[in-house]
């Protein structure tokens, strides 16, 4: 056995001295700092909203306060009313997501692997990109009717995109190195892709998916509403257009909560992840 | 008569039959549009014996690491005949490891599972392959790091995770492209003496056959059996130096006269080379 060599990093043993390489003083506010000061701004935000409403700045009839939207929202859950159009967007958002991760990152590899068919694929992801999708609705809905199916096909156009573009260049921007250990150890395509391409390219899916998540919510407001007569966001719509402002701002706080906690969850799994890609 | 098994293994002097055989070989890549080819090396013939450890040494740029790339499988032939073993190279072999010149680790495997990966890739993971992954780690030094990730760990650690992933499979021809050459004077010592020492102790010196790539004169003539001395490029062979410092060597061997005799014979070499090559 060889001992460390000096100049060598070595993990502190039990015979070393308690070793007091203090954490910063507030080791929990490093920690849980975003978490604190995030939850902070946004009781700001509601706090000054109800200053506002109660000395008249604004008009409570038209902007609603944080006081009415929670008792809305006791009453929306209370009475179950609110559980139809979540469960009817939640839904839609589950199935598009499904299909736009099962499709959209083998979709992204085989374009990151195969030249000839990227640069096929190139303008017109591009053109689908930029052109917003919103301008294919009318045609969505003409092609497919007002069902279900029209609905997650949208959801699907307006998220599969960042994740397709973000997997291609993570798979094409693979450290040529790599690669080369693989050939070098004459390992056969299937174990590169498997131990070499799918790690080095996680980072990027992980945030494509990210990023199709963001899309995917977006489109499925819109499509709602479009042509939809459920869901959050034709829920919100309804309760706006009959003056019931606390009842629609309680809808978009159900949804801030709901994108908020994916949005968490896919961070979360990101970090566990790729906790090796962070200055690699 | 048909071969059995347990015939007697024939008495032959293992360095007599070449390992490979390099016979005017030329090396290159192919130019960039309508331009000419370029030549990394230009007609090399020797062989290497079978246990050889041999060391090219050259300038910068004189195709050291072309001609291992090529005896690895990875291209360049541009001319003349590289052999292994009698078989023209076609390709990457089991056969074969390569050290690389940057340490190329994983970095989302720990160094257990970088070690691993040579005989994953090779398909040949067994409990056997498991127990070898353990004592190699052991045998370079890093046991007490097995499950750390590269980037916890330091340019000469990262190094003989390197060393040890292409140990692993236990390659009758080791391949090693400067692999010291990045690392500050001080551990490059200590990883030359490392290797020395591997080489040296285990099994390896007798069926294994290295190929050490280096510009440094000092660690060519520590590790070789062999000194081949590159030209400036295009490379070709200069000089080919036996080194007789005998075996098992010693950190120390770098303090005695027939060292400093053989450093010098390579740096002439070097030196001649240079001013040959002045119009």
């Amino acid at each position: 056995m060889t001992s460390a060599l000096p100049g060598d990093a070595v993990p502190a043993g039990p015979e070393e001295p308690r070793l007091r390489f203090a954490p910063a003083k507030l080791a929990w506010l490093d920690r849980r700092g975003s978490l604190v000061f995030g939850t902070l701004g946004l009781i700001l935000l509601f706090a000054a909203w109800q200053v506002c409403a109660l000395t008249g700045i604004v008009d409570v009839h038209i902007s609603s306060e944080p006081s009415q939207v929670l008792r809305e929202e006791i009453t929306l859950f209370g009475n179950g009313t609110i559980w139809g159009p979540l469960g009817n967007t939640a839904a839609e958002v589950g199935w598009a997501l499904a299909i736009i991760i099962i499709g959209g990152i083998p979709v992204g590899i085989i374009l990151g692997r195969v030249t000839p068919l990227r640069q096929m694929a190139d303008p017109i992801i591009s053109i689908l990109n930029s052109v917003p999708y919103v301008l294919f609705l009318p045609l969505i809905i003409f092609w497919f009717g007002l069902g279900e199916t029209a609905r997650v096909i949208v959801v699907v156009w307006a998220g599969i995109l960042p994740l397709i573009i973000s997997t291609t260049s993570g798979v094409r921007n693979i450290n040529v190195d790599y690669l080369r250990v693989g050939q070098a150890f004459s390992a056969s395509p299937l174990r590169v892709f498997t131990s070499i391409v799918a790690p080095a390219a996680l980072p990027f899916i992980l945030t494509g998916i990210r990023l199709a998540v963001a899309r995917a919510l977006v489109g499925a407001i819109v499509v709602e509403f479009f042509l939809s007569s459920n869901g959050l966001g034709y829920f919100v719509q309804n309760e706006t257009s009959n003056f019931q402002m606390s009842a629609a701002m309680a809808g978009i706080v159900v949804m801030a909560v709901a994108a908020l906690l994916l949005t968490w969850l896919i961070g979360t799994a990101e970090k566990r992840v790729i906790s090796w890609s962070r200055s690699g | 008569m048909p071969e059995t098994m347990n015939a007697p293994t024939p008495v032959v002097d293992p360095r007599a039959t070449p390992h490979i055989e390099v016979d005017h070989l030329y090396l290159g890549y192919p130019g960039k549009g309508r331009s000419a080819p370029v030549i990394a090396c230009r007609d090399l013939n020797f062989t290497i014996g079978r246990g050889e450890f041999v060391v090219l040494v050259g300038p910068s740029g004189c195709g050291k690491t072309t001609f291992l790339e090529s005896v690895a499988g990875l291209g360049h032939v541009g001319a003349g005949e590289l052999r292994i073993e009698g078989k023209p190279v076609s390709g990457p072999g089991r056969d074969r490891s390569l050290v690389f010149q940057s340490p190329s680790l994983f970095p989302w495997r720990d160094v257990y599972g970088n070690v691993i990966f040579g005989v994953q890739a090779q398909g040949r993971l067994d409990a056997e392959a498991r127990q070898r992954v353990r004592e190699i780690i052991e045998m370079v030094g890093l046991s007490h790091v097995a499950t750390w990730r590269p980037r916890q760990l330091s340019g000469g650690m990262r190094q003989r995770v390197n060393l040890g992933r292409a140990l692993v499979t236990q390659p009758r021809l080791l391949l090693l492209d400067e692999p010291f050459g990045a690392l500050d004077a001080q551990t490059r010592e200590m990883l030359q003496d490392e290797l020395m020492r591997i080489w040296q102790e285990s099994a390896m010196s007798r069926s294994t056959t290295a190929i050490f790539v280096t510009h440094d004169v000092r660690e060519a003539v520590l590790l070789a059996d062999r000194v081949i001395v590159f030209s400036r490029p295009p490379g070709r062979v200069l000089e080919d130096i036996r080194v007789d410092l005998p075996r098992p060597r010693a950190s120390v061997v770098r303090r005695s006269q027939s060292f400093a005799r053989y450093e010098q014979r390579v740096l002439d070499a070097l030196y001649h080379g240079h001013q040959a090559d002045r119009p």
